[in-house]
């Protein structure tokens, strides 16, 4: 073979690779294109598939947030919840202490009121008995006076206690010696002595 | 009970003993409302009993122109209480328009022993003696 041959082939061959190239690259090429019309058919142009990127990871981001919001939000309502609930326990904890010492300082209030009415009603009494015993002390001396001036009067002497005391024991022994200690129709008792102490209305004395 | 005998000897008089009852009841009072216990070591037990005995007691009503002393109605009580057979309580008048003596009631006999007696007899003989006798005492006059 001579050079031009070689070289024919070579051309020949270079050409059908070309060929076979281009085909190839056109092929290639077409198939390319056919798949981005697939894929902007499918997804868009660019512009649009960013916007739908744009879009998903925006919505993938918001209920990723809506998500943590949520828990969040659950979260802090039980956390209130038992807040709440701890705070209300105390409160009614301290309700209830406040409760027991009032009622425990009114009790303690009424007893001293009584403890004080009592004393005051005892002492009031006790004043009264005082004043009772010196106005009767008043009056022993009136009755002893008017005792002393009419047995002046009347007998023309004054009687002794003593012999007053002796007259009186006169007096029970002539009582025993005529038989009234027997029982009279009636018996005896207090009601006995009630009854006619409300027909007499002699001074009666106190000691 | 030995509360109850001890209240009982201190009554001479029924004044004393309606006292002692109204001290007790009222230290019951006062100590129902409070809760506390009754002073003295009293209960509700000593009033009752002490009520019933003194009840029974027999009375006797005196009325003296004097106001004896305590321990004079002591002797008289016991004198009573050895010739009657029981505990004698003694409901007391002063009466000075009776002089002297007593008046004494006891078991619903009643006897006027008193100075006043004696001599409103005595005046009222004399009265008589003058009314129905007076030749004489115009005979003793002269």
């Amino acid at each position: 073979m001579g050079i031009f041959e070689i070289i024919t082939t070579s051309l020949i061959g270079i050409v059908i690779l070309v060929c076979v190239g281009a085909f190839v690259a056109a092929f290639v090429m077409a198939r390319i294109k056919k798949l981005n019309d697939e894929l902007q058919a499918i997804y868009g142009t660019e512009n649009e598939l960013k916007k739908r990127i744009e879009q998903y990871v925006a919505k993938v981001a918001r209920d990723e947030l809506s998500n943590l919001v949520e828990n969040y939000k659950q979260t802090l309502e039980r956390s209130s919840g038992e807040i709440t609930q701890s705070l209300r326990g105390v409160a009614e904890a301290q309700i209830s202490s406040l409760g027991s010492f009032i009622r425990d300082q009114q009790g303690l209030i009424t007893k001293q009121s009584e403890f004080i009415v009592g004393e005051v009603t005892k002492k009031a009494q006790e004043d009264i008995e005082d004043y009772k015993k010196l106005q009767f002390d008043g009056v022993d001396l009136q009755v002893s006076e008017v005792v002393e001036r009419v047995s002046r009067e009347v007998l023309g002497k004054v009687i002794t206690r003593e012999e007053h005391e002796r007259l009186i024991w006169d007096a029970v022994e002539k009582a025993k010696s005529q038989g009234i200690f027997k029982l009279g129709a009636l018996g005896s008792g207090l009601k006995h002595t009630k009854t006619q102490s409300s027909a007499n209305s002699d001074h009666t004395a106190k000691r | 009970m030995r509360e109850v005998e001890e209240l009982l000897k201190s009554v001479v008089t029924v004044d004393e003993g309606l006292t002692i009852i109204s001290n007790l009841e009222r230290n019951q009072t006062i100590g129902s409302k409070s809760g506390k216990k009754l002073s003295a070591g009293f209960s509700r037990e000593v009033l009752d009993d002490f009520k019933t005995a003194f009840y029974k007691m027999q009375v006797v009503s005196l009325t003296l122109a004097i106001n004896p002393s305590k321990d004079f109605l002591k002797g008289l009580q016991k004198w009573f209480s050895d010739n009657l057979g029981n505990q004698v309580v003694f409901y007391l008048k002063v009466d000075p328009q009776i002089i002297g003596g007593a008046r004494i009631i006891c078991r619903d006999h009643f006897r006027d022993f008193s100075l006043a007696e004696v001599i409103e007899k005595t005046t009222k003989n004399q009265d008589e003696f003058v009314q129905t006798k007076p030749e004489m005492l115009q005979t003793a006059i002269i």
